[in-house]
């Protein structure tokens, strides 16, 4: 617990209340259930929208496709830039140098720009958003464990399982993978955080089908056409995604200052 | 250096022509004819479809059209909009103008007020300290379009000093998107300037100035920023991406004409050809910024000609 301190805690918590959403959310995040644009009171902490649906359900149930994304995006990176990083890294030659090459000129697209082509090519839903922001981090996470893998590979217990008679696939497997990946975690979780911001933006910016699915890039942009008469709408939203990315990046300080 | 130089910018070229190739495979992979897609929602016939293709040139073999791509684009040909049919380099053009008046105000607010934090946050007073890194950590969780609406808030509704719809490049109209902006990348820039100089700190040379009793400022303008300043550039350079999808996100929350509002139309309209012209675009920028940002890293520091590539 002391390894992902304040940060780890606050994320669980989040994940466990976007889980139980449905059941502690005080209402609908989709119906109608007050009048519109009322300040935060007793019956709705964090007061209700531009067409009465109640802020504070929205933000939890938010904090669901929040988590999602960033979850798909870790999970894509960790196995698709790990296995590419590893294996470039590990075996080197030919495919090291086009993961190289791809890498470069992936990393040479800003990544918004990369989400926003993607959208183009393939639609624009809640999966593409996903998908699209998970594309954020994986290129400059490949070369990160690209760089571990061969700094591995030169250690003297891959010498020695080699001496042993262990085959290159095993070495990958039961040596260099369990030494390199750990240490390449914290890049993971940064590029968690730019599928988070990402998806945000693409929300923000009115991609992902249907505006009234509660997500807290969308309820910024909506919130933002009402600052002046209901602030707290555009606050809610910011102070979580905020809250929440605070606690991602710090979770990444902490894993890579181990 | 001249060594130098050439081989970067031949790296340059090569990862130019890589995202060039990976554009023209994307379109090639992606789910249904992007083209034919497009047309169709625009409400085209079969026939009229067929004709498109074939003036678009899309019915040749694949390898025709990449060639045919690349040497378009060699000739700064960047095609035709799907939508309204006119050239994306004029297109873009048209917008450029509005979107590097504000990428590069925001370059230099980014750049001063982030070599300030880096320097408050790893060489400031422990109060200082403590300030400027819940700083960096504050921006670099803010997205630039929440700050943004707060900034709107508290200078254009309750100050009321500054429009908050930016119509042109006059300084009134381009202080508020400039500051959003600029602060936003003075976080990455921040966090980089501060790690760099902490790094600085353990030098010997910094510690033997230190020995001799120099005065701090002494320490950080004489020694550590000439010594590391020339990295500091190049991590700078590496900022460009962030740069420029910042301002187009900056564009679309200040209504502001640019990049920004063209490539939103085009991906809302699936125009493949103006989105792949301004991915493409902001690709040479990013190269173009960062092989200048490192050639000039190299010029002031020796050392990094040596590594790197």
């Amino acid at each position: 617990m002391r390894r992902i301190g304040l940060p780890g805690a606050f994320l669980v918590c989040l994940a466990l209340a976007s889980l139980c959403a449905p059941l502690i959310a005080p209402y609908d995040p989709l119906a109608e259930v007050g009048q519109a644009l009322q300040a935060p009171s007793a019956r709705h902490w964090l007061g209700t929208d531009l067409i009465g649906r109640d802020v504070f359900s929205r933000i939890l149930h938010g904090a669901a496709r929040t988590l999602s994304v960033a979850l798909i995006a870790l999970c894509s990176t960790v196995l698709i830039g790990g296995a590419l990083g590893l294996c470039a890294g590990f075996f080197g030659g030919a495919l090291d140098w086009l993961l190289l090459s791809l890498s470069d000129a992936l990393l040479a697209l800003p990544s918004l720009l990369l989400a926003l082509s993607v959208l183009t090519l393939a639609g624009n839903g809640s999966l593409q958003i996903a998908l699209a922001a998970a594309l954020s981090g994986l290129p400059a996470y490949s070369r990160i464990v690209r760089a571990t893998a061969r700094s591995v590979r030169t250690q003297p217990y891959i010498e020695a399982a080699r001496a042993l008679g262990a085959g290159e696939l095993s070495v990958l497997w039961r040596h260099v993978l369990p030494n390199a990946l750990p240490s390449s975690l914290s890049a993971g979780v940064i590029a968690m955080a730019w599928a988070i911001l990402n998806a945000a933006t693409l929300h923000f910016l009115g991609f992902g089908g249907d505006p009234s699915l509660p997500e807290w890039g969308a309820m910024l942009a909506e919130g933002r056409l009402v600052f002046r008469a209901a602030p707290w709408i555009a606050f809610a939203a910011g102070a979580a995604l905020t809250l929440t990315l605070l606690a991602v990046n710090d979770l990444a300080r902490r894993l890579a200052a181990q | 250096m001249l060594r130098f130089a050439v081989q970067r910018a031949l790296s340059a070229l090569f990862t130019l022509w890589s995202a060039a190739t990976l554009a023209f495979i994307a379109l090639r992979l992606a789910p249904g004819d992007a083209i034919v897609l497009q047309l169709a929602l625009s409400g085209a016939t079969e026939s009229q479809i067929a004709a498109r293709r074939a003036a678009l040139g899309l019915d040749l073999p694949l390898g025709v059209q990449y060639l045919n791509m690349l040497s378009r684009l060699l000739r700064g040909d960047l095609g035709v909009s799907l939508v309204n049919g006119r050239a994306v380099t004029a297109l873009i053009g048209e917008q450029l103008e509005a979107t590097l008046a504000l990428a590069i105000g925001a370059l230099l607010v980014g750049t001063l007020l982030g070599l300030a934090l880096g320097i408050g946050a790893a060489l400031g007073g422990h109060w200082l300290q403590q300030l400027a890194q819940a700083l960096i950590a504050l921006l670099l969780a803010t997205p630039v379009y929440w700050l943004g609406i707060l900034a709107i808030y508290v200078f254009s509704v309750w100050l009321g000093w500054l429009p908050s719809i930016s119509r042109d490049n006059s300084l009134q109209a381009l202080l508020l998107p400039c500051g959003v902006l600029g602060v936003a990348l003075s976080g990455s820039i921040g966090q980089m300037a501060a790690a760099g100089l902490h790094e600085a700190k353990k030098a010997p040379f910094v510690q033997t100035a230190r020995a001799k009793g120099l005065p701090v400022h002494l320490i950080v303008w004489r020694h550590m920023l000439s010594a590391y300043g020339g990295a500091l550039i190049s991590l700078i350079g590496l900022q460009s991406g962030f740069l420029i999808s910042g301002a187009l996100v900056t564009e679309s929350l200040f209504t502001r004409r640019g990049i920004g509002q063209l490539l939103l139309n085009a991906v809302n309209g699936r125009d493949y050809p103006v989105v792949q012209g301004v991915v493409l675009l902001s690709a040479l920028a990013y190269s173009l910024l960062s092989t200048l940002a490192d050639i000039l890293a190299a010029w002031r520091d020796p050392r990094l000609r040596r590594q790197g590539l």
